[in-house]
């Protein structure tokens, strides 16, 4: 059942085009991140990491905007369950970010932009980067859409400000001082990443672990939190 | 009667505001069909979203039978950009109806329907959208059908044909729960009628065995709307 209810959630986006403005600005940024030549590896992975953050969760909002409410409670009702409709609906936007994830690997590969050869750990570790923050896009855009925030505009400004306080946040954190951390606990655990692919051979202990592992456990919690909230508001 | 869908003491509101449905008991029962009538923004369609199993309840019980299916057709459907037969044919795949039998049944309910136009459902006028909306909630031959203001668009004919439809799937066994605005065609099809009122049931009228008998003649169903 998942397989052909996602597959019918990706038509009725791909019909929708609402697919066109994400795709075309990750396809814009992807090229121009490359523009110049040569360029660092996981310096480069990290830049397209954030680009494809913040195109997963677009595709995320695109996504609630395209089905629709009527049409998410009739293909809620053919599914059988709510519940089961939503996992499909989190799959297919999860589709979406691994398919841009690989693309964002491989394109640089494909057209000889780095400086050296990308070594298997380096492209794993970007991959793992890539699929984390295209996950924690996803969700955070369908958190904070319909049906658990239905007004538009206020989802999509809470949506910005956690996309870029996530990113901002240790920038931030050197303005305003490190005991401030606290606050940033509940956002998604971005900067850390992004961090990590930029200075990769900083920390190899469980800390450096504990870096990739946390937005699993971060998008976990968010994941059952959504479909609890989706739930009561359908 | 065996009870397909039960509710007790339901209760239901969003976030800090007024209840849109409380204290409400209910119960869809096998092969009747139950019409719920009531003001705009008396509740309705929230309790029809309760009884489908869309929306979950904030207070009280809603208890369905083991494997029930349940057809829903909203008051206002948003056309997608699909042929009518492909929009079918997803929902139909997302039932598992096999591939043979879902063609065939589209085809039949595209000929029930008189829906033979080729563009994409969101060239359609607002008759023909609403043809699909039935379409998809009758589509797996649901338990319960589920339907908001069902006739909202529908030309006379189409009416007649919608009105034999729902009276077959009674005589085949499976429950029919509506709300609308038409005693006539509540009159073709429902058993009992429900007045919702500030979110309460608050009349309950039994038709006798007459009005449903009456209902199955399609004779009846033709010279009520004075069609062929």
């Amino acid at each position: 059942m998942f397989p052909r209810l996602v597959s019918y959630l990706l038509a009725v986006f791909l019909r929708s085009h609402r697919y066109f403005p994400p795709l075309l600005v990750f396809l814009l940024g992807l090229m121009l991140l490359y523009t110049a030549r040569p360029n660092p590896v996981m310096g480069s992975y990290a830049a397209s990491s954030v680009l494809l953050y913040f195109v997963s969760a677009w595709i995320g909002t695109g996504f609630c905007g395209a089905i629709g409410e009527a049409q998410e409670h009739i293909a809620a009702v053919h599914t059988g369950s709510v519940r089961k409709y939503l996992i499909g609906k989190t799959m297919a936007v999860f589709a979406c970010g691994l398919l841009l994830s690989l693309a964002a690997l491989i394109y640089p590969v494909a057209a000889g932009s780095f400086d050296e050869r990308v070594r298997a750990g380096e492209w794993l570790t970007a991959l793992l980067a890539h699929v984390e923050l295209a996950v924690l896009g996803g969700l955070a855009a369908l958190i904070l859409s319909q049906p658990v925030i239905r007004k538009g505009s206020l989802s999509a400004a809470m949506l910005l400000l956690v996309l870029i306080l996530s990113i901002a946040r240790d920038g931030i954190l050197k303005e305003i001082g490190g005991g401030f951390a606290p606050l940033f606990i509940p956002l998604p655990p971005v900067a850390p990443v992004v961090d990590r692919l930029i200075n990769p051979d900083a920390d190899l202990s469980m800390q450096n672990a504990a870096v990739w592992i946390w937005p699993l456990v971060y998008g976990g919690v968010l994941y059952v939190l959504y479909l609890r909230l989706a739930e009561k508001k359908m | 009667m065996e009870a397909l869908i039960e509710l007790r003491n339901v209760g239901k509101w969003y976030a800090a505001g007024r209840p849109v449905v409380q204290q409400v008991d209910l119960a869809v029962y096998r092969g009747q069909g139950l019409a719920i009538r009531g003001r705009n923004g008396s509740g309705k369609t929230t309790l029809l979203k309760l009884i489908a199993g869309i929306t979950r309840p904030s207070a009280g019980a809603v208890r369905r039978a083991p494997e029930l299916t349940v057809g829903y057709a909203p008051e206002r459907f948003p056309p997608v950009r699909f042929r009518a037969e492909e929009y079918l044919a997803h929902l139909g795949r997302i039932r598992r109806i096999p591939k043979p039998e879902l063609e065939r049944r589209i085809q039949e309910l595209m000929d029930l329907f008189q829906l033979h136009a080729a563009g994409p459902i969101t060239h359609f006028s607002k008759g023909m959208t609403q043809k699909v909306n039935l379409m998809q909630a009758v589509l797996a031959r649901p338990d319960v059908l589920v339907l908001d203001e069902p006739l909202s668009g529908l030309d006379a004919d189409s009416q007649a044909d919608f009105a034999r439809l729902l009276v077959k799937f009674k005589q085949e066994g499976a429950a029919i729960v509506m709300t609308g605005h038409e005693p006539g065609f509540e009159n073709a099809w429902a058993d009992r009628t429900v007045v919702i009122r500030y979110g309460r049931l608050e009349e309950l009228q039994e038709r006798g065995a007459g009005a449903a008998a009456q209902a199955e003649t399609s004779d009846w169903i033709c010279n009520q709307w004075g069609v062929n």
